[in-house]
């Protein structure tokens, strides 16, 4: 059985990549394989988020429904 | 270290800050390579000149304040780069924050120092040149040279 963790999964918030490690991720993609200090760069630099980010389709829908009401 | 081309000269940052300024303390940090980086530029302290200039002598120079100085790299803009993300953020006026920079010279040598950037001016020159940027960043502290390997 797997030891559960407090570490939080963490998602792309867009397409990236890190000329460091020469990794990409695309949107969406859960950041695995990462350091905390990697993750904590790609959070402050708004590229990674424990929210997963909606499809596009999703996000668009939920921009007119909150638009439309 | 013998003369060499900056050929293979990275920079790098990292949105963590040392607790110390010393190198141990600088290289135990996590840093994101900047793609894209054409030249990465000067930097270096500075102290300015104070001169006093008497009735009956030579103008005196005395040294006034040191200011760490600033650099200002160029890079080809790339919003997918994340190091360039991490740039971008710390550039925003509402970014307050002071960020590590490393710089690794081509034979391993290190520089490090703490710095908050101010800008992140893209350059849209002619048909035939690439979309660059030139972040402002302003040093606020000692540059740290390591000469150990990266």
């Amino acid at each position: 059985m797997a030891t559960k963790t407090d570490k939080k999964t963490h998602y792309a918030t867009r397409d990236f990549k890190d000329a460091g490690t020469t990794r990409f991720f695309e949107r969406g993609a859960e950041i695995t394989d990462a350091s905390d200090g990697e993750i904590a760069n790609y959070v402050a630099g708004g590229i990674a988020s424990t929210d997963k980010p909606k499809a596009p389709a999703e996000a668009e829908k939920a921009a007119l429904d909150a638009t439309l009401g | 270290m013998s003369s060499t081309t900056a050929a293979g000269s990275k920079l790098a940052i990292s949105a963590g800050v040392p607790t110390a300024q010393t190198a141990a303390a600088y290289k135990i940090l996590t840093y994101t390579t900047v793609g894209g980086v054409e030249s990465i530029g000067g930097f270096g302290a500075s102290t300015e000149v104070v001169t006093f200039t008497p009735l009956d002598g030579p103008v005196e120079k005395y040294k006034g304040p040191t200011n760490y100085g600033q650099l200002s790299p160029t890079m080809k803009v790339d919003d997918a780069d994340a190091g360039q993300a991490l740039i971008q953020t710390a550039s925003l006026p509402t970014s307050l924050d002071l960020y590590a920079i490393r710089i690794t010279k081509p034979d391993g040598t290190l520089r490090f120092f703490q710095g908050r950037v101010f800008g992140f001016p893209e350059t849209i020159g002619a048909a035939n040149s690439i979309i660059t940027a030139a972040p402002a960043i302003e040093i606020n502290t000692v540059v740290i040279k390591d000469v150990a390997a990266a």
